[in-house]
């Protein structure tokens, strides 16, 4: 609100400045804010500030009216604060993602960047499918908790994408932890270090889930395979 | 005989409750009214703006990543660019957010005789063309503060682009905020 007030004072006064304005690919944007101001009569053809329109925007404004016209052009005009956080969260996750390919300690050097990223963005299933294939290839807290906790990350991504109520989405929650997977015994096995056998497990899970999903016959082999490694692995 | 003022004293006190009780109900009103105004509680966090009620989603990094490479392809200058594609709420509606942020490098400048504008509107063009409905252009300065925003349906930008809207046609379609003016002027100056 604050903000859509002062833009009729900003609008006055880049009246003289923009009329100064020379030549140049800038020249365009300055165009288009006199004409924005004109159409949206905060100035008029002249650029001659219109008050009228500055009464319209205070009592707008002070009756709590003073929006775009719906909602999505409020979230999307006000979206920086929004974007700021994911840029945050998206550093911390990478810092996670680099210290789980490099095969640091994932206690001390993972969990505690994507806790950061999903506690800033906690409607992102992404993190969370990360954070739980990390647990998977945690060693500090014994199979069986990694499992548990891994699938309480995965069924609260789960949890998220279904909310949407789109298949589409829930299908491209599936497939990034799919590739998250696919990353992380890549690189294992550039390393040449051993991957975990529960890791192989919810893969081979996740597969099925796809197959039922799509009736495409790669992830039966696809599964067969981390079946196969999970065997090969005990 | 008793005195006369004897009666009217409890009056007064009452009247005096009274009239402090509604000074400070009149206070109290105001204090949160601009409270409200001004946005403090989403300012602080205590109370979601409706960017963050609508935009919690998870990005589609994927649509982000071919638009991105849609705009260098243009000649628009990429470094201190991004972009997030976002799922309005939980509907089937998207929103593109482009952030021009010039404290990580961007510049007007570097657009290498290319119009900023064709540009940006060429992106909306090909976000509409993924099922995107909506596009944001964050500016940012310097400092990294959000100096201006605005936000335009995409379906606007492609009506623009086939000739079917005029230049003034789509600023009516277009939406600005300002969120330092005195910043802001400052950039229009340089820019002269």
């Amino acid at each position: 609100m604050k903000k859509t007030l002062v833009v009729m004072a900003l609008i006055i006064a880049m009246i003289p400045v923009l009329s100064a304005c020379e030549s140049g690919d800038v020249q365009q944007l300055i165009y288009y804010a006199k004409l924005w101001a004109i159409v949206h009569d905060v100035t008029n053809e002249e650029g001659q500030p219109t008050f009228g329109a500055g009464t319209r925007f205070v009592a707008g404004e002070a009756l709590g009216v003073g929006t775009t016209g719906d909602e999505e052009g409020d979230a999307a005009i006000d979206a920086g604060r929004v974007v700021y956080k994911i840029k945050q969260a998206e550093d911390e996750a990478e810092k996670g993602r680099t210290a789980l390919y490099a095969g640091d300690s994932v206690t001390v050097d993972v969990l505690p960047h994507y806790d950061q990223a999903t506690k800033l963005r906690p409607g992102d299933w992404s993190y969370r499918n990360e954070r739980g294939i990390a647990y998977l290839a945690n060693p500090d807290i014994g199979d069986q908790e990694s499992v548990k906790r891994a699938r309480a990350d995965f069924d609260q991504a789960t949890a998220l994408a279904k909310k949407s109520g789109r298949q589409e989405e829930y299908l491209r929650m599936l497939k990034q932890r799919q590739q998250t997977f696919e990353r992380f015994v890549g690189e294992k096995n550039k390393r040449q270090a051993a991957v975990n056998n529960v890791v192989y497990q919810e893969e081979s899970r996740l597969y099925d889930e796809l197959y039922q999903l799509t009736k495409d016959n790669n992830y039966l082999l696809l599964k067969q395979q981390a079946d196969t490694n999970a065997v090969r692995g005990q | 005989m008793t005195t006369p003022e004897a009666p009217t004293r409890p009056k007064r006190r009452t009247g005096r409750i009274i009239g402090l009780t509604i000074l400070g109900l009149v206070i109290i009103v105001l204090g949160i009214g601009t409270l409200l105004f001004f946005r403090v509680p989403q300012n602080m966090g205590l109370l979601p703006s409706k960017a963050e009620r609508y935009l919690s989603g998870t990005p589609d990094r994927e649509k982000a990543a071919v638009l991105t490479q849609d705009l260098q392809q243009a000649g628009f200058p990429t470094q201190g660019v991004s972009v997030y594609v976002l799922p309005f709420g939980d509907t089937n509606r998207n929103v593109v957010v482009v952030v021009l942020d010039a404290s990580q490098g961007f510049d007007f400048g570097k657009s290498r005789g290319t119009d900023p504008v064709k540009s940006i509107t060429k992106l909306m063009v090909d976000a509409q063309r993924m099922g995107i409905d909506r596009a944001a252009v964050i500016y940012r300065d310097e400092a990294g503060k959000e100096l201006v925003s605005v936000t335009v349906p995409t379906d606007a930008a492609v009506a623009y682009s086939q000739g079917s809207l005029s230049d003034r046609q789509l600023m009516e379609k277009v939406e600005l905020r300002v969120g330092d003016p005195p910043a802001a002027l400052a950039l229009l100056q340089r820019m002269k």
